[in-house]
């Protein structure tokens, strides 16, 4: 039963829970992550993870790449980012490398 | 579970000597419990609110020193006097243990836990204070950077007792406030209800209000402290009772419209002239205005254009009552319940009780005003916190009804 509430919150992107507790692990405190998903609409799915990155990235500045609450892509806010979490997807992305990758999704690390 | 527990019962300590000083005399025991236990959080929540750098040390010394002062000032009202109790109570003990447990067997899976209170209480405790640079990037706003903080930090005080993020552990805040709501209806209860019996299942009654179900928001420290204002209202304590307004008015920003609601109801109930003696709501609620103003964090009620949305949608109330019929407020036999009771006993809700009627009535006005001016969808913002919201005050509707019946039964031969 607590295993079952403890992915309960997230169970609509699977995978993703774990996918952020790495993210924490492997970020410094401080961080600014953009949160990249797979979803254009902020009520279509973008929203519910960018809701649930900053719970699970405590200490760390999460960062969206769609207008808060509009389905409206915000492409520029990724200059913002130390780091580019990204679910289900490895968009290339100028700028950043990947420093690590598993089932779940890429982490990529600015280096310019 | 040990780290929980003790803290609870570290709040209830805390607050025992502050709840004397506002007494001055022995109260029954459980008022004083929950009083205590209410008082003991806010009080936590007031030291972590002021300083940073929290540590167990830096939280405990200062609250227990307060309390100290306290349990000095008001030592002749730190006794309490016997309450009666039934073999029924035991039935409510047995309810209370299972919400207990349902509120504790896991993390609280929430969205608004996740999204807006343990979020911002995650933040806080990282930060060992109040994290004002997360509240005014707008990139938080998701969070409702404006909604006052005493339910987080509430959460914080378990976490720097613990001396770390108790995720599971969390859902015993509600557990302590559902406690605290209960004993209050009771303790109110008995001043209406001499029959152990009546008052044994008054309080039986009471169990389904006074417990949140939703674990880990701030509607069962809304209902807590708001119930509690009312009430100590409505039997003329009105400056203790403005406190609890208060208090209700920093778990939640419609604590803010209950001290509206209860000015307006004691006019409404011939005590216009008392309205003044409301002035600790104010004290409690001005400060943190002050700072949240300071800070920036605005309501997205206030939003820019209140006026013309509130035109707009006055002039098609429609899609708002549609989505009242589609999403209803839940518990249709409470409320119809509550409902019979007020026919029963129409002459004293226009009379004894037309403050905690017209108070209601009026905070159910206030609740519909929020949606004439949200610049949200109507549809979208009833769907997801009128079920929630009217819930808040299904304590007092409950207490007024059973106040109405047990009065009547009361009068009637003895049950046993």
């Amino acid at each position: 039963m607590r295993a079952m509430l403890t992915e309960l919150p997230y169970r609509k992107l699977t995978g993703f829970r774990r996918f952020l507790l790495e993210v924490d692990r492997t970020t410094p405190r401080g961080a600014r992550i953009a949160i990249c998903l797979p979803f254009a609409a902020w009520e279509g799915g973008y929203g519910y993870g960018y809701h649930r990155a900053s719970f699970l990235l405590p200490g760390k500045q999460v960062v969206p790449l769609l207008r808060l609450g509009a389905d409206v892509p915000a492409p520029g806010n990724v200059a913002l980012a130390d780091f580019v979490a990204c679910w289900h997807q490895a968009p290339r992305i100028d700028g950043f490398e990947v420093l690590w990758r598993s089932g779940d999704g890429v982490l990529m690390k600015r280096t310019r | 579970m040990i780290a929980a527990v003790a803290t609870s019962l570290l709040l209830v300590v805390a607050g025992w000597p502050v709840a004397a000083v506002l007494d001055r005399r022995p109260a029954p025991l459980d008022r004083r419990l929950a009083e205590a236990y209410l008082l003991g959080a806010a009080l936590a929540s007031v030291v972590l609110f002021v300083h940073s750098g929290w540590s167990r040390a830096s939280l405990l010394v200062p609250m227990l020193a307060i309390s100290a002062a306290c349990a000095w000032l008001g030592r002749e009202g730190l006794g309490v006097t016997r309450c009666a109790v039934h073999w029924i109570d035991l039935a409510t003990v047995v309810l209370v243990a299972g919400y207990a447990r349902f509120a504790t067997i896991g993390p609280t899976a929430e969205t608004d836990f996740i999204g807006i209170w343990g979020v911002k209480a995650k933040e806080f405790w990282l930060a060992g204070g109040i994290d004002w640079k997360f509240l005014e990037n707008p990139f938080n706003q998701f969070a409702h950077v404006d909604y006052p903080l005493l339910v987080p930090l509430v959460f914080d005080v378990h976490a720097v007792v613990a001396g770390g993020w108790p995720d599971r552990w969390l859902g015993v805040v509600n557990v302590g406030l559902g406690i605290a709501t209960l004993l209050l209806l009771r303790a109110f209860l008995a001043e209406e209800a001499r029959k152990p019996l009546l008052l044994a299942l008054a309080t039986l009654a009471c169990v389904g209000v006074a417990f949140a179900p939703w674990i880990g928001l701030a509607e069962g420290a809304l209902v807590a402290f708001g119930t509690a204002g009312l009430l100590f209202v409505r039997r003329g304590d009105v400056s203790r009772g403005a406190l609890y307004l208060g208090l209700a008015a920093m778990c939640k920003n419609e604590g803010l419209t209950l001290i509206g609601a209860a000015a307006v109801a004691m006019a409404i109930a011939g005590n216009a002239r008392k309205i003044a003696r409301l002035w600790p709501a104010a004290a409690v609620v001005v400060p943190w205005m002050v700072v949240r103003s300071i800070h920036h964090l605005q309501t997205d009620l206030t939003t820019s254009g209140v006026g013309e949305r509130a035109v707009e949608h006055l002039a098609n109330l429609r899609p708002m009552f549609e989505a009242m019929l589609r999403y209803p407020v839940g518990r249709p036999l409470l409320w119809l319940a509550i409902a019979a009771a007020i026919v029963i006993g129409a002459r004293e809700v226009g009379g004894r009780e037309r403050f905690l009627a017209a108070a209601i009535a009026l905070q159910l006005l206030f609740f519909v005003a929020a949606y004439v001016i949200t610049p949200h969808d109507v549809e979208w913002h009833v769907r997801w916190s009128w079920e929630r919201i009217v819930d808040q005050l299904a304590a007092a509707a409950t207490f007024l009804a059973l106040v109405l019946v047990t009065r009547r039964l009361d009068r009637q031969d003895p049950l046993y």
